[in-house]
This record gives structure tokens, C-alpha cells and sequence, in this order.
């Protein structure tokens, strides 16, 4: 087990640069998960970070050695694969038993350690099978028993769920969860699927286009989110975001929101400045609120035990903010905004509905540079 | 609407008679040109026939032929020579395709140079690969011997297609060269089928080259490698026009294969009903070894 530290890496390939100076402390036995839509660098990364891919510049330590330029093999770290990268004509011993006979251990050694391995993952039964014989959980299991038998200082995981199906993903994810603590193993996960990351990173890096875009834990990412693309991104579903000019109004800073005038708790250096402003969809609330408007919803979806309703966003509020959603969510228009409302009184959504909100629970950014006003 | 015939194939109880109807055609190319002339000499090689004519009368039933031929040297020395030829010719094919293939697999600059280089002496068309090669060997003229003596390694100039053993590695070199791209070719589409990332996480468990050679990629390629084995050794059982244009089957037989001794017998000694004997044989030989050889191929992997 080691703590790792990326210093100033970058990537380019040709041009195209995929990694702008990516910098990361990662203390001893911390989950860190990257995350963010395709394209922004997190794979690259986690292959720098394995050694399958050279860095352009900066250097990588693991457990205090630099592991800049060492081959895969040296580095002491095991890896997930997407695809689990099983191999099919060995047994699920075998596969498992792999990395520890090319480093030349003894067969005993490597048995007793496969043993162990399939007791902490319940894959005991499964050790000779070849993996076509195998569920995709299963697979998946052996993939992770694969890493963990090699006792290395650090695992690292390439979006290992998303070949898994929703139900088994949210179980597996877990299960990774209760493996960390146990084993305690420093461990970097890629995913681009928001929810994974909140539940099972100490901490989130959230990337974008190469860059770093905040890096935090799963609380303080969902509360204070460093800007526009880190709030749409986390949260399901997707914060919305409203355009306003800021005006004074006796002094307080205020906005105009679907029609009604909200005063922020914000400086007052505030005023004439274009900003958008960022409400997640549950904190909309039927019935009267602190802010209370009347809308007409443009659809509901039921999802039981809550309610998305769709709002037309008045013109004057439209934003122009380029959302990258999370892969779970469509690609939302910008003139709509999803209130999410938990066990809504059946009798209240009709045409007409009566919503609110706390401008206690606003987020507020820059219109331009798109950075959270603090 | 006709009523008569009305043959709508698209109806879900008719849609294997599509299936039927386009296989028709070349099915029956197939009975007319390979299984007529098949069964035609299943029954010659009964018969003892010297010039075979479909519109004579057949001869007595008679098992003459084969006792003739398991008694024959001739025909086990061309059964060794055969052996020969498959076992040298298939091994070298295999590594040179292999090799190659790994080469051409690397991404390099000129790669798709390379694999055209790599594929070219299949492209060309064995005679005329032959003939070369012919001219090549030429104990008077030949480029080879002009090396050899170049470079100090013989003195005098080797009549390469009067010696036994110097016509038969001539024959298997020619043969060899003319194999290799086919291998080539199918084990470079074998080697593209393996994910990288097979690759990636050998490395990541710190395999090394040859590990991941031995560990990863022989393995992955196994069923390619079996059919890609099966074809190889057929073509080199029952290749023809290599050995008849370089060396006729000679010199003493050296270099006379089954299917050389075939049309021997069946076109310059005008002895059909043997020579369909031997044909008989060697398809047998062909269909056994086959069957061993892709019947164990689907539980490689």
C-alpha cells in the first residue's frame, strides 16, 4: 500500500492535447474516483498511470518511488479492465494466478493466495471453469480477484461496472466498497457514471476536456460545486440553471426568477453582473414557499414515490450554458427545468401548479467565466 | 392476383426454400464437377482399366489395383516423400507466417508496405513463381549459385535438380515460399482479433515479450492456427504444379508426391484404374487427418 502523487502531467498526441497539467496527491488507502464525460482524459490518465501510456511531461510517484518511465510490470499496481481482460484459455485459477507466476512465484504460493481470494470474493466454486462459462458478474469477480491476489500497492479500475447490468452494478458497487475497506488497498476508479461516484469515492477528481475541474469529496462536490460543469454534471438529475441580470434592490442583490423577484444572499459587488443561477430539482417544493411562483407544468413523469415535473423557463431566463449531462440523462433543452418533488399531493398537480423554493439553496456563477460566486 | 403460382418466399413457413433455392446453384456445380468425377473414380480404381472411356462397358469388379499398391515401393516411398513435403514445408510456413505476421502486426511507418511485401508471393501465380524459381536453381545460370560462390561457401556450381536431397530442399524452399503469405495473412487477421487490452493487463502483470508471445497471443490464435494447419497441409498433400514444373517427381523419385505418382500413372503410363487407386488413398489420408485436426479444434479456446 503506498500513496501516489501525479505532479504536472500532460498528454498530447500530436496537437490534440488530452491531459493539461494534471497534479493529484492521493493519500494511503484512498478511494479517489475520476470522473467525466468521454473524451476528458480520465482513462489516459489511469494508463499513465499503470505505465501503458507515456506522459508527455510530469512525473508519477508510487509509494514515494518515481514510476515515471518504469514498465507496467515494475510498478506493483494491478489493474481492472473495462472488459475484465480475462483470459479466455486459462481457468479462472489460472487467470487469477497469472501476474504472480510471471513475477515467478512458487505454485504453492500462488495457490494458497488464489484460495484466499475466491473466499473474499465468493468465487471459490467458479476456480475451474474457463471464463465463458461465467456470468458477467462473475467475470467481473474473477477480473477483481485477478488484482487483489497480486496484493499490489494500488488497484486500478477502468469504468469496471459498465458492462454489468443496472441492477447487478448497483450491487458490485458495493461489494468494491466493502472490498476497499477491507483490504484498504489505494485505489483509483474511472467511471463516467455520476452515481458511482458519489457512492464510493473519499474523493472525486471531475474532469473535463483534459482539465481538472474540482477535486473533492462526494459532500462537498454535491453542495459547492467549483462550476457550472461540476454542478450539472453531479446530481441526478441535473441541477438546472437560470440566466438573470443582477439588479440592486435597496440595497440587496436581487434577480428576477419566473416572474418574481428573489434577493440573494451574496455581496452586493454583485450588481450588474449577468449570472446564472444554479437550483437542483429537489429543492423545488410544492405549495408555498420563501419563493413561490405558478406555473403550468409541461409534462410529469411519475416515478412513484416522486414526481419530475417539466417547467417552461420564461425567456428572460433562459440560459445558454452547454450542458454535458451525465450519461443517464438525455440531453436536456435549456428552456426547460425538472422540479423533483417527493410524494406530491396527487390532488395539486393539475394544470396549474403552485411550486417554490428557498434562495437559501441558489448556487451562483458567473455568467461568463462560468466559476461558482462563492 | 394469380392463384397458380403464388411462391412467396417471405412467408415464415416457406423461408428455408430461399435458402434452398440459392444454395441450388452451386450445389450442383459442385455434384457435376467434384463429386461425379469423384464416384467415377471410386469405381475405376475397382476396375482394372488402362484408358478409362464412359462409354465402354465396365470391366469386372476387382481389387487388383490396391494389392498392386500396398505392395508397391513406389508408392510408400511417395507416401514418405508426401510425409516429407507436409511436415517441413507446413513447419516452415508456419513459422515464417507467423513471424511475419507478428512483424507486420507492430505499427510502424510503411506498415501497410510491409504487409503488401509480406502477401505479395501469393498473389503471384505458382507457375510463374515456379518458373523463377526454376531459373533461380539453374546449376548453369542460376542466381543462387552465383551467391554460393560469391560469398565463398561452395567452389564448383551445384546441379540442384540432379541430386536427390538438393531437389527436394528446392522443392520445399519453392514451396515454402509460395505457403508462407497465406499463413501470413490469416494469422495477422487472428492477431488483430485479440483485444489489447489481453495485452495491457499481461503487461500490467508484468509479463514480459516473450511471455505475453507464449502466454497470450499462441494461445489466442489456436483455432485460427488449427484451420489455418488443416489448409496448409492439404494444399502441400495435393500440390501439383510446384514439383511437376520444377522437377517432374524426380530425380529417382525424390521428389514424387502422391498426387505426382497419380498423374503418372494416369497420363503417361495410361493406367487410370491405378492411378485412381492412389487418388483414392490420398483423399482418405486427407479426410482422416483433416478430421483429426479440425474436430480438436473447437476446444483449444
Amino acid at each position: 500500500m503506498a500513496g501516489i502523487r501525479i505532479e504536472h502531467v500532460t498528454k498530447t498526441y500530436g496537437s490534440l492535447s488530452v491531459l493539461k497539467d494534471f497534479s493529484l496527491d492521493i493519500a494511503d488507502g484512498e478511494f479517489v474516483v475520476f470522473v467525466g464525460p468521454s473524451g476528458c482524459g480520465k482513462s489516459t490518465m489511469l494508463k499513465i498511470l499503470a505505465g501503458l501510456e507515456e506522459a508527455s511531461s510530469g512525473t508519477v510517484h508510487i509509494g514515494g518511488r518515481d514510476v515515471t518511465d518504469m514498465a507496467p510490470g515494475d510498478r506493483d499496481i494491478a489493474m481492472v479492465f473495462q472488459n475484465y481482460a480475462l483470459y479466455p484459455h486459462l481457468t479462472v485459477r489460472k487467470n487469477m494466478g497469472f501476474g504472480l507466476k510471471m513475477r515467478g512465484t512458487p505454485a504453492d504460493v500462488i495457490d494458497q493466495r488464489v484460495a484466499n481470494a475466491a473466499k473474499i470474493l465468493g468465487i471459490d466454486h467458479l476456480l475451474d471453469r474457463r471464463p465463458k462459462a461465467l456470468s458477467g458478474g462473475q467475470r467481473q469477480r474473477v477480473a477483481l480477484g485477478r488484482a487483489i491476489v497480486r496484493e499490489p500497492q494500488a488497484f486500478l479500475m477502468d469504468e469496471p461496472l459498465s458492462n454489468l447490468d443496472a441492477k447487478l452494478r448497483v450491487h458490485t458497487r458495493a461489494e468494491i466498497s466493502a472490498l476497499h475497506h477491507r483490504l484498504g488497498v489505494t485505489t483509483i476508479y474511472v467511471t463516467h457514471d455520476q452515481i458511482e461516484a458519489m457512492t464510493m469515492a473519499d474523493r472525486i477528481v471531475i474532469m473535463k476536456d483534459g482539465l481538472i475541474q474540482q477535486i473533492a469529496d462526494p459532500d462537498t462536490m454535491f453542495r459547492r460545486p467549483a462550476n457550472l460543469f461540476v454542478a450539472g454534471f453531479i446530481g441526478s438529475p441535473g441541477m438546472n440553471f437560470l440566466r438573470s441580470p443582477v439588479f440592486d434592490r435597496a440595497g440587496v442583490p436581487t434577480v428576477r426568477l419566473f416572474g418574481r423577484e428573489v434577493a440573494l444572499q451574496a455581496s452586493a459587488s454583485l450588481v450588474g453582473r449577468d449570472i446564472v443561477v444554479g437550483l437542483r430539482p429537489e429543492h423545488i417544493a410544492a405549495g408555498a414557499g420563501p419563493v413561490t411562483f405558478e406555473v403550468q407544468p409541461r409534462l410529469v413523469e411519475s416515478l412513484g414515490s416522486e414526481k419530475y415535473v417539466y417547467l417552461d423557463v420564461p425567456e428572460e431566463n433562459r440560459t445558454q450554458v452547454a450542458r454535458i449531462e451525465n450519461s443517464d440523462d438525455e440531453e436536456r433543452p435549456t428552456d426547460t427545468i425538472i422540479a423533483r418533488l417527493i410524494n406530491p399531493d396527487e390532488r395539486a398537480i393539475g394544470k396549474h401548479i403552485t411550486l417554490s423554493f428557498d434562495p437559501a439553496h441558489l448556487h451562483l456563477f458567473d455568467a461568463k467565466t462560468e466559476i461558482a460566486i462563492q | 392476383m394469380k392463384l397458380g403460382f403464388n411462391l412467396d418466399l417471405a412467408r415464415p413457413s416457406r423461408r428455408h426454400w430461399l435458402g434452398y433455392l440459392l444454395l441450388a446453384p452451386a450445389v450442383i456445380l459442385i455434384a457435376l464437377i467434384i463429386v461425379y468425377p469423384l464416384l467415377v473414380s471410386i469405381d475405376l480404381s475397382f476396375q482394372n482399366v488402362n484408358i478409362a472411356r464412359l462409354d465402354q462397358p465396365r470391366k469386372p469388379f476387382t481389387t487388383a489395383n490396391y494389392e498392386r499398391l500396398f505392395s508397391s515401393p513406389d508408392f510408400w516411398n511417395a507416401t514418405w516423400v508426401t510425409l516429407k513435403l507436409v511436415v517441413i514445408v507446413s513447419f516452415f510456413c508456419f513459422l515464417l507466417g507467423l513471424g511475419t505476421a507478428l512483424l507486420v502486426n507492430n505499427k510502424f511507418k510503411g506498415q501497410a508496405l510491409a504487409r503488401l511485401l509480406v502477401a505479395l508471393p501469393w498473389a503471384v501465380p505458382e507457375v510463374v513463381a515456379v518458373v523463377i524459381f526454376a531459373w533461380m536453381f539453374d546449376s548453369s545460370f542460376g542466381l543462387i549459385n552465383w551467391i554460393f560462390i560469391k560469398l565463398g561457401l561452395i567452389d564448383t556450381t551445384v546441379s540442384w535438380f540432379s541430386s536427390p536431397t538438393a531437389a527436394f530442399i528446392v522443392v520445399c524452399i519453392t514451396m515454402i515460399w509460395k505457403g508462407y503469405p497465406f499463413v501470413s495473412i490469416m494469422m495477422l487477421a487472428g492477431l488483430q482479433s485479440i483485444p489489447e487490452d489481453f495485452y495491457n493487463a499481461a503487461r500490467v502483470d508484468g509479463a514480459n515479450a516473450w511471455q505475453r508471445l507464449v502466454n497470450i497471443t499462441i494461445p489466442s490464435l489456436m483455432p485460427v492456427l488449427g484451420v489455418t494447419l488443416v489448409l496448409v497441409m492439404l494444399w502441400v498433400f495435393r500440390d501439383f504444379s510446384i514439383i511437376y514444373i520444377l522437377t517432374g517427381g524426380g530425380p529417382l523419385k525424390a521428389t514424387q508426391t502422391l498426387s505426382i505418382m497419380t498423374y503418372e500413372q494416369a497420363f503417361s503410363f495410361f493406367k487410370m484404374g491405378y492411378a485412381s487407386a492412389i487418388g483414392v488413398v490420398t483423399l482418405v489420408v486427407c479426410v482422416i487427418a483433416s478430421r483429426l485436426m479440425i474436430g480438436r479444434a473447437p476446444d483449444t479456446i
